[in-house]
């Protein structure tokens, strides 16, 4: 290691210097026992904190786009709500112009049955 | 509950309030906070230069080593599995603050200036240039803030906190000599901060 880096070291040390106040330790205990007495070590202090004002957001967006889609749905539905309550319609009567062809005709190559 | 006998190590000592911990003893989990939270705050408020942020992550800290401590096998020891959840959790955190407020030097132990050993110390690394301490604290707060996560977990780790290389690889899961680049390079750079001081 150099000299300058050996310095470096020498000033970073000094950070060790700064600490919290006196008894911070104790009071640090007693919020986290209270914390624990209350069932809240499964939240986070800070996630709610930092991340709070993102998660908002992210909530109105989800609420503002499932809304939207809800509102394309709707409108695009066929004919609109009132198609159920329609009853003056009269049913669809499908009429083929041509014969159906019946599908129990015999196919017209014989087919071969084995015998056992 | 006597924690720690005379011949016990602190590592043994660790593993008997784990236990006891484990099995619903509350008081001997608050033994491992009361001797843990100092080192833990440390790590925690220089890498997010923040007394506020530290206070809330130290306590999200114990709150998840609490929770999941039943998963707690004993591969590592407490110590470093603690410290592993602590260093996680900073990063994760200082990722989404995302440079918010980034360092308050206005919280900082305020007393700093008349403790004795700080000042011989200031004068022992640079005695040609006895400036304002606070100068000197605001330029160091910088300079490490100047860094980036990586490389300010190692730095705090092994030069401010004095943790061996060893036990640093197996907290931050890197090989030794990822973290001796790391600091290398963190020095190389903070040098350049520091450049006043150290001329």
């Amino acid at each position: 290691m150099n000299e300058p880096e050996k310095q470096v070291q020498k000033l970073i040390r000094l950070k060790r210097f700064e600490e919290p106040r006196d008894g911070y330790f104790v009071d640090f205990l007693e919020e986290f026992r209270s914390r624990r007495n209350e069932g809240e070590t499964s939240k986070g202090f800070l996630n709610s904190r930092v991340s709070g004002g993102v998660d908002n957001r992210k909530w109105f967006i989800g609420a503002g786009i499932a809304y939207a889609a809800l509102l394309v749905v709707v409108l695009m539905w066929p004919n609109g709500p009132e198609a159920k309550q329609d009853s003056s319609r009269q049913p669809v009567i499908f009429e083929p112009k041509q014969p159906i062809r019946n599908s129990l005709t015999p196919p017209k190559v014989p087919i071969s049955i084995p015998r056992p | 509950m006597s924690s720690e006998s005379a011949n016990e190590s602190p590592a043994d000592a660790d593993k008997v309030l784990v236990a006891l911990a484990q099995s619903g003893d509350t008081s001997a989990f608050d033994q491992l906070v009361v001797r843990y939270s100092p080192r833990l705050y440390g790590m925690i408020y220089h890498m997010t230069s923040n007394n506020e942020d530290a206070n809330d992550l130290t306590q999200d800290v114990f709150a998840k080593a609490y929770r999941s401590l039943s998963q707690f096998r004993g591969r590592s020891s407490f110590y470093t599995w603690i410290y592993a959840i602590g260093t996680n959790m900073t990063l994760n955190f200082l990722k989404k603050r995302n440079r918010r407020a980034a360092w308050s030097l206005d919280n900082l132990d305020s007393g700093i200036q008349n403790d004795e050993a700080m000042v011989d110390l200031a004068h022992a690394a640079n005695p040609r240039h006895q400036s304002d301490l606070n100068e000197l604290q605001k330029k160091l707060n910088e300079a490490m803030q100047s860094l980036s996560n990586d490389h300010r977990a190692v730095v705090t780790m092994f030069d401010i906190q004095g943790i061996p290389h060893a036990e640093i690889s197996k907290i931050l899961k890197v090989s030794e000599g990822t973290v001796r680049s790391r600091l290398f390079y963190a020095h190389r750079q903070l040098q350049g901060h520091l450049e006043e001081f150290i001329k």
